[in-house]
């Protein structure tokens, strides 16, 4: 059974995004245009922050994705099943916490514990019967994602196995547990003579030859040999025995039943919170599609270049009123680009762009698709960014400078970041003098470069634009009407 | 009967004071059990006995002997703590024979100590007499017997109804196992049954001592056969193989601090002389790095006075003499490069005291208490030692006092050192050791303890450069020099 609707494989996690990323390219508040549920929408983009650069992983996403988007009614039910799956496993949890609290205190009355194995039994049963479903009801779909069809093959596996009845018999069994009539154990010592274990046995084990029960009467017919059987009365005193022997007993039945639940519930992993991502995903494509935004899954260059075209900034589309309103653009990194330099004045869209391409690069590496005609871009090991937005921060009473802090961040950036990376830099050492500033950035771009970690910087500082040789860098300026022109070297 | 011979002989009938290793500060370094042995000084014979064996010690394959044997003879005590608690007869059962197979092992391994040493080449003939080995053989086969009646106890299955049964278990298979079997074949991983370990309930061993009458009848009589060895006899070996490894420790943690031991040779006169002797108590106190210091006590020059900067290491040297001696009185090991050292037969201490003196004066009670010192050592090859007696008088009334007691010392024959700020010691006619700056310690911030010159070095300029608030330090510290 999977593990995940998420990752096809295990460890295929390359690491967290800092948490401001998502704030800083306003992700956040697009989402909140696309999806009203504020929890769905924080799951969302706790997926999205949950880093992959595997290619394998964003297929895997794409295709589930495509199924859920082609079957819309197979991602209604699936979450409805699993908000019934969710509440119980809640209602589990919570249950067994119970369970385990009264075990602790040692003081368990043979009624708890029926109570608490009774419990177990039945919640194991739904667990059991939860599997069920899913695989029935995936089995009603046409699916194509390696995902959905693992998920339904693996449920299958289960409920259609011989043993799966006998097990939900069990489970029947024991919550409908009574304490009346026989109550039958075994129980082991261990070398040393101290109690290992009472077990819970089935009566047709137990052989008594009671001696206070004699044969009355005589009979005409030979009597055969009686079997007797070895056995002795057993005498309880008050010091609990009984309780101990049948608490014992059935907490071994309960751990069993509380087991196979948790397996159940670890295979069917975070389904309710995969689903949350897959449900948003398909409303930011219809949200595209209604505003009538071209879009696309981009492809990964082999060579390390990025190639967008008519590329647009995904919060702006949410905020204007119309689409229209939204200048796309083109962004365009060679392979021998160690990254892109953007110039412009105040306002004319320089943050715009860069939000636009970091929206871009953090969606498609989630596995969804992207506001724009076409794309290819390569897959990055790690995101940084250094926003100036950052300046908000700053407490009263807070003495070190900005620029300080930026020089902070930034080392944070050097000492974490690894080859494979990119790195978006949003009017970077703006606070201090400007050739100082230009010059202290020349040699951290370089040091970047120098480490394989692409970068994006949207800044002011012309000085800059003297220090990269041709080659070194991309180096575009934003025009009128929010427009780019390639620069000069 | 013979008593079984001991690994620890108290034979000495003086005791040294329990302040004396409180003053010594070695409460910090070793157990109050190891206090406890060496509060009793050794004869010479008994010293080179025990020195034998810290020397064997440190043979890492004798030294995982001593330490089985001590392990042998600690799973032995907690048997019987858990025999003297056992109350259930089945229970008692198990107890007893426990006891029994740690009691076999216990005499098994001391009767092959042969190899470790004098001391415990004693034990082990005491326990490989052909009586103890007749009886050790005999418990062998019981234990054996016994474990295999309690053995068929192991199951069983109950019945709880209108009346309750005890009946042998031959094939039940519990429901926890059912199930299991079921869960693993889905594919599901099922938790390792959970292993009890309660007493038997009383219950329970009444009904298996009725259903099992006649094994529990042989086991019972198998136990009265032994009912007169005593169990407890190898149990009093532990404090003593327990004090030999806290020394041998304290050597080892020694020893990764970059501090040395040796085994003193011992001298046919008294004599306290030793090169490179250190303070181990200062091991409590994680010191980054510990001074080692020479003496050289011998009877023409028996006693001295002892001056120096405040954190000179007056105290250290003080403690390094007495602790390395109560360490020798006891044939333990001591800590310096290499030690001819006497047995003295006593060695106290005056240090100071905190506490407020309520009834008596401060000077009062210090001379109460050296006049006691002198009483207690009256008599015996005595090794005193003192640190800032009479420091809470004026100087004239404290130098009156210090003469005074020398003057005593000298007349009685005792060794001591006695550290002192009364400067004017250079004036008696007594040996005085200074603390001096180290000339090899290019840092200038160690002392050692060297024969003084005529003046006690320059105190206050010393102390100032260590803690670098001297006139250069202070310059270097504004960041240039001439500002």
């Amino acid at each position: 059974m999977v593990n995940s609707l998420l990752f096809c494989k295990e460890n295929r996690h390359a690491g967290s995004l800092d948490a401001r990323i998502p704030y800083q390219l306003s992700l956040d508040r697009s989402f909140s245009y696309i999806c009203a549920d504020s929890q769905k929408r924080e799951q969302f983009l706790s997926v999205i922050s949950d880093w992959t650069d595997d290619a394998e992983t964003i297929s895997y996403r794409r295709e589930i994705l495509s199924d859920f988007y082609s079957n819309p009614s197979l991602l209604a039910e699936m979450l409805s099943l699993s908000g019934r799956w969710e509440e119980l496993r809640l209602s589990h949890k919570s249950g067994d916490r119970e369970g385990y609290r009264l075990r602790a205190e040692r003081n368990t009355s043979p009624i708890a514990a029926k109570n608490i194995l009774q419990a177990q039994a039945l919640a194991c049963k739904r667990a059991l019967l939860f599997i069920k479903a899913y695989g029935e009801m995936l089995s009603a779909y046409d699916l194509h994602s390696r995902g959905l069809t693992a998920f339904r093959d693996a449920c299958r596996e289960v409920y259609e196995h011989p043993e799966f009845p006998h097990l939900i018999t069990f489970c029947a069994q024991y919550e409908n547990f009574s304490a009346s009539g026989f109550l039958d154990f075994k129980f082991t010592l261990h070398e040393d003579g101290r109690i290992a274990r009472y077990e819970w046995i089935n009566h047709r084990y137990i052989h008594v030859s009671d001696p206070d029960i004699r044969k009355s009467g005589f009979s005409l017919f030979k009597k055969t040999a009686e079997v007797v059987h070895p056995c002795v009365r057993v005498y309880p005193p008050a010091d609990g025995f009984f309780d101990n022997l049948a608490v014992g007993a059935l907490a071994e039945l309960s751990r069993i039943f509380s087991s196979v639940f948790e397996q159940i519930a670890a295979r069917l992993g975070n389904l309710c919170a995969d689903l949350d991502f897959y449900d948003t995903a398909c409303q930011y494509i219809h949200t595209l599609e209604a505003k009538k935004i071209p879009y696309c899954y981009p492809g990964f260059s082999a060579d390390n270049s990025m190639r967008i075209h008519k590329l647009y900034d995904l919060y702006l589309l949410m905020t204007k009123a119309s689409p229209s309103e939204v200048v796309p653009n083109d962004v365009e990194m060679t392979a021998e680009s160690g990254g892109i330099l953007v110039f412009g004045d105040n306002g004319s869209g320089k943050t715009v762009y860069l939000r636009s391409v970091g929206t871009m690069q953090v969606l498609a590496q989630a596995g969804l698709p992207v506001p724009c005609e076409r794309a290819e871009i390569p897959l990055f090991s790690q995101i940084g960014a250094q926003f100036s937005e950052a300046e908000k921060e700053f407490l009263e009473g807070n003495e070190a400078g900005r620029f300080e802090q930026e020089v902070r961040e930034l080392a944070g950036m050097v000492d974490t970041l690894q080859e494979g990376a990119l790195v978006f830099l949003n009017e970077t050492f703006q606070s201090t003098a400007y050739a100082e500033g230009a010059e202290g950035l020349y040699h951290l771009l370089k040091h970047f470069s120098a480490s394989g970690i692409r970068w994006i910087l949207v800044s002011h500082l012309r000085q800059l634009e003297s220090m990269f040789s041709h080659g070194d860098a991309t180096i575009l300026h934003m025009a009128e009407g929010y427009t780019l022109q390639s620069g000069t070297v | 009967m013979r008593e079984n011979p001991r690994l620890l002989k108290d034979s000495s009938a003086a005791r040294l004071p329990r302040a004396l290793f409180r003053d010594l500060q070695m409460d910090s370094i070793l157990s109050e059990a190891a206090i406890a042995v060496l509060q009793v000084p050794c004869e010479r014979a008994e010293i080179l006995r025990r020195g034998e064996l810290f020397a064997l010690l440190q043979n890492g394959g004798k030294r995982d002997r001593v330490s089985h044997i001590l392990s042998v003879l600690t799973d032995l005590e907690r048997s019987l703590m858990v025999l003297r608690d056992a109350k259930i007869p089945l229970d008692m059962y198990h107890r007893r024979r426990d006891a029994f197979c740690a009691y076999i092992c216990a005499c098994e391994v001391l009767a092959s100590a042969s190899d470790l040493g004098s001391l415990f080449g004693d034990v082990a003939a005491y326990y490989s007499s052909a009586e103890r080995q007749q009886t050790v053989s005999r418990m062998k086969e019981a234990c054996r017997i016994i474990t295999e009646r309690l053995q068929g106890f192991r199951t069983g299955l109950l019945t709880f109804s209108d009346k309750n049964w005890l009946t042998p278990d031959y094939d039940a298979v519990s429901e926890a196992e059912r199930i299991a079997d079921c869960a693993c074949k889905l594919g599901f991983s099922v938790p390792e049954r959970k292993q009890r370990n309660d007493k038997i309930p009383l219950a329970l061993s009444d009904a298996l001592g009725r259903l099992y009458g006649a094994e529990v009848s042989e086991i019972e009589i198998l136990f009265r056969e032994f009912a007169d060895v005593d169990l407890k006899e190898p149990i009093s070996y532990i404090a003593e193989i327990r004090f030999f490894l806290e020394i041998y420790e304290l050597t080892q943690k020694a020893e990764e601090a970059g501090i040395p031991h040796c085994f003193p040779e011992i001298a046919d006169r008294p004599q306290f002389t030793a090169e490179d002797l250190y303070d181990v108590s200062l091991l409590a106190k994680q010191c980054e790095r510990i001074v080692p210091n020479d003496t050289d006590f011998k009877e023409a020059e028996p006693f001295c006075f002892l001056v120096g900067a405040n954190g000179g290491g007056k105290t250290t040297y003080l403690r390094a003499v007495g602790i390395n001696l109560v360490l020798f009185l006891s044939g333990c090991p001591v800590f310096a490069t290499k030690a001819t050292l006497y047995p003295f037969q006593i060695v106290l201490a005056h240090f100071p005291k905190d506490e407020r003196f309520d009834h008596v004066g401060r000077l009062d009670e210090e001379r109460a208490r050296t006049d006691e010192m002198l009483r207690q050592s009256a008599g015996q090859e005595a090794f005193l030692l003192f640190n800032e007696t009479f420091s809470g008088a004026d100087d004239t009334r404290g130098f009156v006092l210090l003469k005074e007691l020398a003057d005593r010392m000298r007349t009685a024959r005792h060794f001591g050192v006695y550290v002192t700020h009364f400067h004017t010691v250079m004036t008696l006619d007594y040996p005085v050791l200074s603390a001096e700056i180290d000339p090899a310690d290019e840092n200038k911030r160690t002392y050692r303890i060297v024969k003084a010159k005529g003046n006690a070095s320059s105190y206050a300029a010393d102390i100032l450069k260590k803690y670098g608030l001297d006139k250069d330090s202070l310059r270097k510290r504004r960041g240039g020099y001439g500002k």
